[in-house]
């Protein structure tokens, strides 16, 4: 047995793949639990780039609002999250709508649905809008329900992505040139050391 | 190489009785990482389809699903491909250690770790969902590296950090140092010695 075996030791082989199976058992459990398209849906943006609170616990009716988005241009979600205010009861409201419009003035504003999705308190919504440039836009959250309503309002930069395109064509290049340079490199070495 | 080689190397490295671990990290090493680097390099073949349906054919985020998430979306919607992948990274990473030695093992092992800390935030999501309840009060579950990187690119960043050690390791091994080929147990920088033996 080569000496660069005596570290690990075979006890964490084990160690590895129970902690690997429980990981297992715990996605395929994620995912059948409570709704599997909100929560897949969920992981999957966190694999799209981590949202940022606008708006952090603005009374709204009886509500404390957050607005969570990534702002960057294209397509992209929005979240409301609502808590009771004034340590009530959450009573969940009837409709969120979320408007955004650019500051300048060059497009009407356009108002979306929020869903509902499901959290164990207070409620969460999300609905998916649109920053077609990069630039200041203004954004309100109406909120309608038994309970009472109101409506925040708020302003958010949308920033350019456009300076990842390269960059990410670039970076997935790369393993395929490594590789290929690795591949090159080992066959002349190779055929050196038969060669002698 | 010829068949009186392959021979003449088989002879050398599988002695009767040996394990599964044993012949994987021994003669079989060589096809086993080129299987392994496959797998690899098809997650990167996905991720470029992806990059260019997004950035030069200007596809919408949500249509642009690489080449596989266009017949499987839900292998792109949901968190099945990069957790099966990561997963697969793991074990990949783990059963094929013992073939490398020296320097290679080092890399390879970092490598390995990297990826088991990957593995740990994809846990951190999963219990996540699970409890019900995010951290730092986001409305999606977060991982701990989103901190430091919030942005889309963190998938990839991920699997680059782990591949660049993985290409050193890879390429000490095809590329070792005499007293490191005399170490070796497989057939994946060439053995002329035992094909003279």
């Amino acid at each position: 047995m080569p000496d660069n075996l005596a570290w690990p030791p075979p006890n964490v082989g084990r160690a590895l793949l129970i902690f690997g199976v429980a990981v297992a058992a715990l996605a395929v459990h994620a995912v059948h639990i409570g709704g599997a398209d909100a929560h897949s849906h969920e992981m999957m943006m966190s694999h799209r780039g981590a949202p940022s609170p606008i708006v952090r616990d603005q009374r709204v009716g009886p509500y404390l609002a957050s607005v969570w988005t990534d702002p960057e241009v294209g397509h992209g979600p929005m979240y409301v999250v609502l808590e009771a205010a004034d340590g009530r009861a959450f009573t969940p409201p009837s409709a969120v709508r979320v408007g955004v419009a650019p500051v300048s003035g060059r497009l009407p504003e356009a108002l979306h649905d929020a869903h509902a999705e499901p959290v164990r308190r207070g409620g969460r919504f999300m609905t998916d809008v649109m920053f077609d440039r990069a630039e200041r836009w203004n954004l309100r959250v109406v909120i309608d329900g038994s309970a009472g309503g109101g409506q925040l309002t708020s302003q958010v930069n949308a920033v350019p992505n456009v300076s990842t395109g390269p960059f990410v064509l670039v970076l997935s290049l790369l393993p395929f040139l490594a590789v290929g340079v690795v591949w090159w490199r080992a066959a002349v070495a190779r055929r050196r050391t038969v060669a002698l | 190489m010829t068949a009186a080689d392959s021979v003449a190397i088989s002879d050398h490295v599988i002695p009767t009785g040996q394990s599964f671990s044993a012949r994987l990290n021994g003669p079989w090493h060589e096809r086993g990482l080129q299987v392994f680097m496959g797998i690899v390099l098809a997650h990167w073949a996905e991720h470029l389809a992806q990059a260019y349906q997004v950035y030069v054919l200007h596809w919408p985020m949500a249509q642009a699903r690489g080449v596989l998430g266009l017949w499987f979306p839900w292998l792109v919607t949901s968190e099945a491909m990069h957790y099966g992948y990561a997963l697969i990274m793991l074990v990949g990473l783990w059963i094929l250690r013992r073939g490398f030695v020296g320097s290679s093992y080092t890399w390879w092992m970092v490598a390995f770790w990297i990826q088991f800390w990957h593995h740990i935030e994809h846990a951190l999501l999963q219990g996540q969902v699970i409890v019900g309840r995010n951290l730092f009060d986001s409305p999606v579950p977060m991982s701990l590296a989103q901190l430091v990187i919030p942005r889309l690119e963190l998938h990839l960043i991920y699997n680059t950090i782990v591949f660049v050690p993985m290409v050193i390791a890879m390429y000490r091994h095809l590329i070792p140092t005499e007293s490191e080929r005399a170490r070796m147990g497989c057939t994946c920088a060439g053995q002329p010695r035992l094909a003279a033996a």
